[in-house]
């Protein structure tokens, strides 16, 4: 030995081959302890996975339980031009349905029976027959039957129906699909003394030869009860 | 020296063997769904229909005002007739939300008795509605739920002048309740397709723990 300039003396004659199998011992470990952990990190992960919140309503008419939408995002309505189109239909009837005026030609525009089919398509909205041109042939049979008969006579002692056009609400009952629905409406009507509460419900159905002014919307069904 | 080459050479491959195996298990345990549902409620707002309060969750609510919020569903689903066939015909047929409330039995009985009525009152243009009348309660010596309702019934349509016909009655539920969803259908994907409210699928309702296995209805007047 030449000390100092050469120490380098192995003093244990297997130390190296010793030494290499003990790193890759606690290589192999190490790299199995790595993959314990990692199976926890991935139990972990997939246990956390979940779906996100999701807001539902409850209660309202008939206690119908809706969901609103996923809780993670802010809830859209979505609607086709034919549901927009069936919505502003059943709205227009509606209004036209509860309105009896002090004004005479106001009522016969609105329940003139005098007119066909072919009339309603070329006349514009201050033209007669408005709830005849917005409803079938049944509905306007039992209205002219079972309805008018009442209004002529509210009218006839000077009465008035208003309808209140911000009380209106109108929402889906079922599918609505393009050949049409039924569609719940709730409103109030001033009736010169007292509002009245009204639950209706309209079904609109499609027929685009008979009424193309609404791409053929019309209210084929028409029951409205009164609430209180 | 190369025999120890060789031995970390198959440690290397044993370590690679044991992550393509975790990844294989993982690929396999991600091909099964496993979701979890968190429910929330709007508390409704007395001042104003229209205006919602804070949601809550289905464990705010709790099980004893859960159990009761689905069973006035279900007596609102067993008595209500709105004058549309449609609705009728939905709720008459297999899939409908009583007929995944109520054990067969009951679901039969209720289409011979109050499934007949609701069909021949949507004919007749009548319209009725249920509210309960009064407390929700079970007698210790019971096993079934006592449910007061009163039924409004408008047998006239069109007319503004007719009022509803009041009839009080009770109903006896033989009801089953667990807190949380159920597990017998994917309750994930149905609420990720459901909520279109112009295309109403299955009811919210029906992913509850909820079900009743028997029922006898006392009509008071």
């Amino acid at each position: 030995m030449n000390y100092p300039d050469d120490f380098n003396v192995p003093t244990f004659a297997a130390g190296k081959s010793i030494a290499v199998s003990r790193a890759m011992g606690i290589g192999i470990m190490s790299g199995f302890l790595l993959i314990i952990f990692l199976c926890g990190l991935l139990i972990w992960t997939i246990r956390s996975v979940r779906v996100d919140p999701y807001i539902l309503s409850t209660g309202g008419i008939n206690d119908e339980w809706q969901i609103i939408a996923p809780g993670g995002g802010r809830p859209e309505v979505q609607m086709t031009a034919e549901q927009i189109l069936q919505e502003s239909v059943v709205w227009n009837f509606v209004q036209d349905w509860f309105t009896i005026s002090t004004d005479n030609d106001l009522n016969e525009n609105l329940w003139d029976a005098s007119c066909s089919r072919t009339d309603c398509d070329t006349m514009d909205a201050s033209t007669p027959c408005k709830i005849q041109c917005e409803t079938s042939d049944n509905l306007f049979i039992r209205f002219q039957e079972h309805v008018l008969p009442t209004y002529e006579k509210i009218a006839d002692d000077g009465g008035a129906w208003t309808p209140i056009v911000d009380s209106i609400r109108i929402s889906p009952v079922g599918s609505i699909s393009v050949a049409g629905g039924t569609w719940r409406v709730q409103m109030t009507v001033f009736n010169g003394n007292e509002n009245m509460s009204i639950m209706a419900y309209a079904k609109v159905a499609q027929n685009k030869k008979s009424y193309p002014k609404t791409m053929g919307y019309y209210i084929a069904d028409f029951n409205a009860y009164r609430m209180k | 020296m190369i025999r120890k080459l060789i031995t970390f050479l198959a440690s290397l491959v044993l370590i690679a063997l044991t992550i393509a195996m975790l990844f294989l298990a993982s690929a396999i345990y991600d091909s099964a769904n496993k979701t979890s549902v968190d429910t929330f409620f709007f508390q409704t707002n007395r001042l104003s229909e229209m205006r919602p309060g804070a949601p809550v969750t289905a464990a705010e609510i709790g099980e004893t005002a859960m159990r009761e919020m689905l069973i006035k569903k279900y007596v609102n689903e067993y008595f209500y007739a709105i004058p549309d066939a449609e609705n009728i015909a939905r709720r008459t047929s297999r899939g409908s939300t009583l007929f995944h409330l109520s054990t067969p039995n009951v679901f039969n009985t209720w289409i011979q008795t109050e499934g007949e009525t609701i069909s021949a009152m949507a004919e007749q243009k009548m319209m009725r509605m249920v509210e309960i009348d009064g407390e929700i309660y079970k007698p210790s010596d019971s096993d079934y739920w006592v449910v007061p309702y009163v039924l409004y019934t408008w047998t006239n349509a069109n007319d503004m002048a007719s009022a509803p016909v009041i009839t009080r009655g009770t109903l006896l539920m033989d009801v089953f309740y667990a807190p949380g969803t159920r597990d017998t259908f994917d309750v994930g994907n149905y609420l990720k397709h459901g909520y279109n409210r112009f295309e109403p699928a299955r009811e919210p309702a029906t992913i509850f723990r909820f079900g009743v296995r028997n029922l006898e209805q006392i009509t008071n007047d």
